[in-house]
């Protein structure tokens, strides 16, 4: 027992290590690949935010539900913009560190998990700093005691998108036509969760197939906790947990039996 | 120490398994030096990948104990778009250093890797020596229990190569080092044992000498151990122009090896000469049933060449320049009777 618990915390170890220096490395590379490198993981959802209230206000309308349109699309933004970047980019980030799997402690999963990461935590961070500046800006207040909620439902977001990057950079970095189909069919993704409108204002039929969405579900429950917006009435956090459940344990089932074969391309 | 256990490696092809080794059981001695020796495709590389725990063998399993280098060589292990500082980085900090310690370590692997302003630009930059030499010199600023070089050397320019030996010369004291090399002179400098691959087989030799035999490599002739008494010279020698040979000090022991050397092939070559001289004597026997010349008088047959061991008994000789240089001597034993 003794003797378990050292190897597994001398693994834990060296992996945490190996996670670290990844993400130092790409961390590094974005930034001196040109000064919009860093920048582009947040100015996606910025122009994303944008373009839609652009569209609400050229109709306009200023407010959803009591929120300003820009806050509203915001909050979305970011649970929708972590699962839709594991949908599509992750088998870049295990090809691109091809060259370091001669490291015996370095594997497909080290790097999978180190972009992860690094990209939520910036995506997260900026979104921080767009929410912040947005509710100063149109004088909001801010629930505080609602920190923790948030944080769950992010954390249950990231389980998704891990999950998923999981499974799609396997099969991205194996058959080569996967991602292309994937990001084909996942476009119209970001109509059908609830990012530029509330589920209450649906008929009950158009609410009930969106509740099987979990993207639509997190970002419900997001604004919920964030803008105090009303949920709707088939909304259900043991959903979006249990499918983010299901998503990792895909995800590593489609990783084990294939990670020899991703070192070996 | 690393051990194979009932290990096998395969790869699946289109005609079926393509076996490296297959079911091999193997400790590796932790005090000696390992060569591995084998054709192209024999699987040295796919060993060495082994070894280091970069791939896992098909079936068994591979046990390794102590800190084991990644395999070292031709491979690709940076990334081209960073700079040289960055990946050896990198590889610092997956193997577990402080920030200060690797500070400390980036100066010393510049110094070794003698690259210049290289060093801060990206990789793909560089010549497919310079990179060796980076490999190289991160790989030295971290302690190893084995180092694994695949053809490590074989892009590198002489000085490099000096720098490189004198390390390993160093290392030694603590490290062993398991390597391939299509040079076998590079294998009998720093190995002891070896392994030897080929035809899905692996095969262990206690000496490296052996296996370099069964692989068929020259080592044993007087040429190859002259190229390599040379070889230590040029590496050893101080003066910086080892194009051209230094004088060899007097050394007492290699002159009376080289001296022994000189009279066995002399030796050699006179019992050859004798050999043929018996063959054409009995083929002029048979062939020419002349019943007055007596058998005894072919060894009278003229040899410009030995001397000593055609000494003709009772008969006068005659004269020598009658024979013709190249003349076979059947047709010279009756014309000069």
């Amino acid at each position: 027992m003794g003797h378990a618990w050292k190897e597994f915390r001398l693994g834990l170890k060296h992996q945490s290590n190996v996670i670290l220096a990844l993400m130092f490395k790409d961390f590094r590379s974005r930034a001196s690949s040109g000064r919009l490198g860093l920048l582009w993981i947040i100015l996606d959802p910025i122009t994303k935010i944008l373009f839609m209230s652009l569209i609400w206000w050229l109709s306009g309308r200023t407010e959803i539900a009591g929120i300003n349109v820009a806050l509203f699309i915001a909050v979305a933004i970011i649970p929708f913009t972590i699962v839709s970047r594991s949908l599509t980019g992750t088998a870049a980030a295990i090809t691109a560190n091809q060259a370091y799997y001669n490291y015996p402690q370095v594997k497909p999963i080290d790097a999978l998990i180190a972009r992860f990461i690094l990209d939520t935590v910036i995506l997260i961070l900026g979104s921080m700093l767009i929410f912040f500046g947005m509710s100063w800006f149109f004088n909001l207040h801010i629930n505080l005691h609602n920190i923790l909620p948030i944080i769950s439902i992010l954390l249950v977001t990231m389980a998704l998108g891990f999950g998923i990057a999981l499974f799609n950079g396997t099969y991205g970095c194996i058959y080569d036509g996967y991602s292309k189909f994937v990001s084909f069919f996942s476009r119209p993704l970001i109509f059908v969760s609830a990012i530029f409108y509330t589920p209450n204002d649906l008929p009950a039929q158009a609410r009930y197939y969106l509740s099987w969405n979990p993207i639509a579900q997190l970002v419900e429950y997001l604004r919920y906790y964030a803008l105090g917006v009303r949920l709707f009435p088939e909304a259900s956090i043991t959903y979006p947990i249990t499918v983010a459940v299901i998503a990792l344990f895909l995800g590593f089932i489609a990783y084990y039996p294939n990670r020899f074969r991703l070192l070996e391309r | 120490m690393i051990e194979l256990i009932n290990a096998s490696k395969y790869y699946p092809t289109r005609f079926g398994r393509h076996y490296i080794f297959r079911n091999v059981s193997l400790k590796l001695p932790a005090h000696l030096n390992i060569g591995i020796i084998g054709a192209n495709g024999a699987g040295k590389s796919t060993l060495m990948r082994l070894l280091a725990g970069v791939d896992y063998p098909s079936e068994g399993k591979i046990v390794r104990t102590g800190k084991i280098s990644w395999p070292l060589g031709l491979v690709p292990s940076v990334l081209g778009t960073l700079t040289g500082r960055e990946n050896s980085r990198f590889v610092l900090r997956i193997y577990g250093l402080s920030g200060r310690e690797i500070d400390q370590r980036l100066v010393k692997i510049a110094e070794t890797a003698d690259i210049g302003k290289y060093f801060d630009m990206p990789v793909r930059t560089y010549s497919s020596g310079m990179k060796s030499r980076l490999n190289f010199a991160t790989s030295m600023a971290i302690e190893f229990d084995y180092y694994l070089f695949d053809e490590v050397g074989a892009p590198g320019d002489k000085a490099f190569k000096k720098i490189s030996k004198a390390m390993v010369q160093e290392r030694l004291a603590k490290s062993r080092f398991i390597l391939t090399s299509h040079n076998p002179n590079d294998l009998l400098d720093l190995c002891q044992a070896a392994i030897l691959l080929g035809d899905g087989q692996l095969r262990y030799f206690d000496d490296v000498r052996d296996a370099l035999r069964e692989y068929g490599e020259d080592i044993d002739s007087d040429a190859a151990q002259r190229r390599r008494r040379r070889r230590r010279q040029a590496v050893q020698g101080v003066d910086d122009l080892p194009s051209v040979p230094a004088p060899e000090p007097p050394d007492p022991q290699a002159e009376a090896e080289r001296l022994l050397a000189r009279q066995k092939r002399q030796a050699r070559l006179a019992r050859q000469r004798a050999a043929k001289l018996r063959l054409a004597e009995r083929v002029a026997a048979k062939s020419e049933p002349a019943p007055h010349v007596p058998a005894p008088a072919a060894p009278a047959l003229p040899d410009r060449h030995s001397q000593p061991p055609a000494a003709p008994v009772g008969k006068e000789r005659p004269p020598r320049r009658a024979v013709p240089l190249r003349r076979p001597p059947k047709k010279d034993g009756p014309q000069t009777q």
